[in-house]
Parts: structure tokens; sequence; C-alpha cells
């Protein structure tokens, strides 16, 4: 991944999409906004592309493939990402409310910082992705495989893990308000002054 | 320039090659296996391996180079003389690999161990067993750095702009700013 850096005087941010500024110095935003919806309509595979602060509300990525892209700080509320195959792209700051990623395969990719709230992670697989920092409050993870991902500092509310495969994720100062995670693999994950309500819970290491 | 991770399956640290959008010749960092997912990928990319660079001379860094090395008429960039029983291109701070279009700048962070060595490419680092997302270099064994490592991360890493994305030897990659943010460790640095 490598982009362009914006044209804009002191600017830092990346150039988006194949414009030479970045989103919030593009001139004519309505109109770069339709052509991006319009590229994601069109391709199934979105590839090495910079997108950071563009609004994807109610855009659909089922069944799209993903990769080496950045979406810092977009929104996808109401996206559907079902049946996505996300791979080494960075949705870090992004927020993702009433998200769908039903049966999405995510590999490598990273949701620090994000925000995710009503989301659901149902029948998912996903591998080596970086959670930490990110808030994630009444989603739901069921049969998902979250193996080897870690959300260290992550903040999590009202949210459950039900039969998921949590081998080697690391939690860290978190507290599970919920027992679904007793439905899981708890004691394969790294779990560092977590608790379960009152209760310490023990991983692979404490 | 495209970045592939695969992961070495007897350690699970991660194995980046990455591919010049010129040509398919392309740099491996830090080969630790040569197992079918790494053959896999590159048969996938097609890539042509025409340097490796190794972060620090460890069994999980290197053991996968004489197979790699049987394939492809790779030269071998490391802080240290000799790899195995080969010969390397010895690199120290600034040192410059070039590639294509390609440029990697070497830092050297002796963190993780005395050897160890960050490699800088336009907008990320490769920065071996020196931390991971979120955490230190190892978790497992409990090992703070000493002061004299923090400052080394402190002055050569984190001073670096937050967009930069990091890719970290161990565990999934993540970014400046994060590692900022939410690495217990730095937050107050």
């Amino acid at each position: 991944m490598i982009f362009l850096v914006c044209k804009q005087k002191e600017c830092s941010n990346k150039a988006v999409f194949n414009e030479k500024f970045c989103y919030l110095h593009s001139k004519n935003k309505e109109e770069l906004t339709a052509e991006i919806y319009d590229f994601i309509k069109k391709n199934k595979t979105i590839k090495d592309m910079n997108f950071a602060f563009v609004p994807f509300d109610k855009i659909d990525f089922s069944g799209k493939e993903i990769l080496f892209s950045r979406f810092y700080k977009c929104s996808f509320n109401n996206a559907d990402f079902s049946n996505t195959s996300l791979y080494s792209s960075f949705f870090d700051f992004a927020d993702f409310e009433n998200s769908d990623f039903t049966s999405s395969t995510i590999r490598f990719a990273v949701f620090g910082g994000a925000n995710l709230k009503n989301a659901n992670f149902f029948d998912v697989n996903i591998f080596s992705s970086n959670f930490i920092g990110a808030k994630i409050e009444n989603t739901k993870f069921k049969d998902a495989d979250l193996s080897y991902s870690r959300f260290i500092g992550a903040e999590i509310k009202a949210t459950t893990f039900y039969n998921c495969n949590l081998k080697k994720a690391y939690f860290q100062n978190m507290n599970f308000d919920d027992l679904s995670i007793k439905t899981s693999n708890y004691q394969e994950a790294i779990l560092k002054e977590c608790s379960n309500g009152s209760n310490k819970i023990k991983g692979y290491i404490e | 320039m495209k970045i592939y991770t695969t992961i070495n399956p007897d350690s699970l640290s991660n194995i980046y090659l990455i591919k010049s959008d010129n040509s398919n010749q392309g740099v491996l960092i830090d080969p630790g296996s040569f197992s079918q997912n790494v053959y896999q990928t590159l048969k996938s990319t097609d890539i042509e391996i025409k340097k490796i660079i190794i972060t620090h001379n460890g069994i999980e860094q290197i053991n996968g180079i004489p197979l790699i090395k049987k394939i492809f008429d790779a030269e071998i960039y490391s802080y240290d003389e000799i790899i195995l029983d080969y010969e390397t291109i010895t690199v120290r701070n600034d040192s410059v690999i070039n590639l294509e279009e390609m440029e990697f700048k070497i830092i050297e962070t002796p963190v993780h161990t005395y050897d160890s060595i960050s490699i800088l490419t336009n907008d990320a680092i490769f920065i071996g067993d020196i931390f991971q997302a979120g955490s230190l270099s190892s978790f497992i064994e409990k090992k703070e750095p000493s002061q004299y490592e923090y400052n080394i991360i402190k002055n050569k890493i984190l001073s670096l702009p937050d967009s930069l994305i990091i890719y970290p030897g161990q565990g999934p990659a993540t970014t400046l700013e994060l590692e900022r943010k939410f690495n217990p460790y730095f937050i107050n640095l």
C-alpha cells in the first residue's frame, strides 16, 4: 500500500481513491462520493485503495474481496459485509453500527480503535486481526474463529462470544459481562486481568 | 508495492513477502520456514525473491533460508555477517536496500536482541520482535524492556508519523497511532 500524500498544503493525509487530495480536502465531495460508490458497486475486488474518511453507510460490500486497502475513520453504519473477504486491510478508528459480517473471512485486518455497535459476526473466520482499543458494544460473535486476534485495551459492553474459537486470542483488562464466553474455549485464550462479572477468569495465560 | 503476510506454522511468526509493482521481483523478510503456506504464497503471487532481509538472527527468522536459497538466487541482508552458513550483506543504521521502485531503509533497534533492525519503507515499517500490536516483544515470558530499550522504541519508532503501518514479527499488523494510544507499555512514554 503506497498512497500519495494529499496535495493540500500542510495536509499529511493520503490522497483518496484516484484523486490528488484526501477526502477531507476533495473539491467536490458529492461527486467523488458518488464515483466511489459506483466503483464499489461495479467491482468485486477492491485492491490497493485509500478510502480514508469516506462515509460508507448502507453500502453493500457483500461477496466482495477487499485487499491492501485503507479505510481509516470511515463510517460503515448499516453496511453489509456478509460473505466478504478482507485481507490485509485497515479499518482503524472506523465506525461500524448495525454492520453485518456474517460468513466473512477476515485475515490480517486492523480494526484497532474502531467503534463496533450492534454488529454481527456470525460464522466468521477472523485470523490474526487487530482490535486493540476498539469499543465494542451490543455486538454478537457467534461460531466465530477469533484465533490469534488481539483485543488489548478494547472496551467491551453487552457483547457475546458464543461458541467461538479463542485460541491465542489476546484479551487484556476486560470484563465480559455476559456468560457466553463460557461456551467458547476461553481456556485457550490469553486473558490478562479479565473477569466475568465479579469472577476472575483464567485463560492460557493469566 | 504489495505486502503479503504468511505465517511460519511452527512458531507462528510472520513472514513478509513484498512484491514490486513494476515486476515480479520481491523481497522476503524473516523466512522462518519454507512450509506449504510459504510455498503457496510464493506460487500464487509469482514472486521472484531477489533479496532476503533478516530483522535478527533467530531460528524463527532464518530457518527457511536454505530451501529458499536453493530456489532463488537471493542476497541476504542482515546486521550479522554470517547467517547460518551464508555470508550476508551487512547493514547498519541508514543503510538503504533498493529493488525496482522499492527502497528499504535500515534502522538499528537493538531491543529484543543486540542485532535487531527495523526496516522502513514508504508507509510501513517491519520491526521484527521489538514489540507487537498492543504488547511487548514477548508477552509470554513477561520480559519488559530496559529504560535503554524503551528509549530506542520511543526515539526511533514512536517518533515516526502516526499513519505508519507497523508489521511486527508476531501477531497482527498495527499502526503507530494505535500503539501510541492503546499499547499499555507506551501510553506514558
